[in-house]
């Protein structure tokens, strides 16, 4: 058996110097005013550890004494014990002392950016105050909605003559047979209405009937062409008889009436459609023979 | 049937000109064509102002054409009498040329 004798040096020695390093290092960065109490505090909280440790030392020399030697090893789980306690609370009072860190970093900037947010909410409040609706007495409503729908028809004109005013322009600007070929497509599929601006909303269906007609077009050149096309519709003479008794129909006179004889026909009052009978019709025997001298 | 501005009366009928096509086919549209030419000198001519211009150039050329023939006739009255009457013989061949075909449609 021998006796295992531990001086308060050592136990000093044992608990603070491997304790003081890490505490010195991680404490470094954190040297705020508003910590140094907590500092203060955590020296007496140490203090006090060193207390209890040298009254545990107390009762650990006391003890073997008074008991017997094979509890010597428990005294070192307890100063072991008390070792992690220290380092856990250690630990424990650096997250604490983190926090309070992080709480002052945004307390400051909170005080920064406390004006800005001020006038913010000054312009917040007048906006709110915009929003708010008016109420409208009895005796006020009727000039009220008579100045609503003037309003609502000034409006309508005013995007009626925008409207228009925009194919107008694009008429002058765009070719004649074009133009008449996209405002066809446009009012029959794109003559919609899409806001309160008549010149935008022209635009658009303009621009919209524009593709179609240029997608139409485009499909329709890139179709191959039947060299027979002219052929449909023509009719065939004497079809299903023999080849020589060949009836040829009387084509109706074509009239070709000049400018000057088109007026005065014109001038008489007298229709294509007479004019056309009277050609077509046959001369009488009579009236050949006049017309012979 | 249409009366002109001085009453003078144009006998050209519908029932005319359809009988005169239905005579002459489409060789008489060129007489249409050539009334219809004529129509505006015609009516020019007809009328009140028209008269008076006539009037005024056949009263001119009574005046100057003694002098021209008795060689007393100055070379601007010369000049002036030889406009005028190309003037009246245009008029006058347009009014002969409607009234011939206005007869022929007429008479068809």
């Amino acid at each position: 058996m021998t006796e295992v004798k531990v001086s308060h040096e050592d136990l000093d020695n044992a608990l603070i110097e491997p304790e003081e390093e890490p505490p010195a290092e991680e404490t470094e960065p954190i040297e705020d005013v508003a910590t140094e109490g907590d500092q203060e505090g955590e020296t007496e909280e140490v203090d006090d550890d060193t207390e209890s440790e040298e009254e545990v030392e107390e009762s650990t020399e006391e003890e073997p004494e008074d008991e017997e030697e094979p509890e010597e090893p428990e005294d070192n789980r307890e100063r072991s014990k008390l070792g992690r306690r220290v380092s856990s609370m250690e630990a424990g009072f650096q997250t604490l002392q983190s926090i309070v860190q992080t709480m002052a970093d945004t307390q400051k900037s909170f005080i920064e950016q406390f004006p800005s947010m001020m006038s913010r909410t000054d312009n917040d409040d007048t906006e709110i105050e915009d929003d708010i609706d008016e109420y409208i007495s009895k005796k006020d409503l009727p000039i009220f909605l008579n100045k609503w729908e003037s309003d609502k028809a000034k409006m309508a004109e005013k995007y009626n003559a925008d409207y228009n005013a925009y194919f107008r322009s694009q008429g002058q600007s765009v070719d004649n047979e074009l133009h008449k070929l996209i405002m066809d497509e446009m009012l029959a599929n794109h003559n919609f209405k899409r806001s309160n601006d008549g010149n935008r909303d022209a635009e658009l269906n303009y621009l919209n009937a524009k593709i179609a007609v240029l997608e139409k077009s485009a499909l329709e050149a890139r179709k191959p062409k039947n060299p027979l096309e002219k052929n449909k519709g023509k009719k065939v003479d004497n079809l299903g008889g023999p080849s020589e008794t060949v009836t040829t129909s009387k084509s109706e006179p074509v009239i070709k009436l000049d400018k000057h004889a088109a007026d005065f026909v014109k001038r008489t009052n007298m229709s294509e459609e007479s004019v056309k009978k009277a050609l077509s019709r046959e001369t009488p025997e009579g009236l050949k023979e006049r017309a012979a001298k | 049937m249409f009366k002109r501005e001085n009453g003078y009366e144009n006998e050209i009928t519908i029932e005319n000109i359809e009988r005169f096509l239905s005579v002459h086919g489409q060789r008489g549209t060129k007489t249409l064509s050539l009334m219809g030419k004529n129509q505006k000198i015609i009516d020019a001519l007809s009328s009140n102002i028209g008269q008076q211009i006539l009037h005024n150039v056949m009263i001119k050329m009574e005046k100057i054409l003694p002098k021209i023939i008795q060689l007393k006739a100055t070379d601007n009255e010369i000049i002036e009498y030889r406009i005028l009457s190309e003037l009246f013989n245009d008029w006058s061949n347009k009014i002969a040329l409607f009234e011939r075909a206005r007869k022929e449609i007429k008479e068809a």
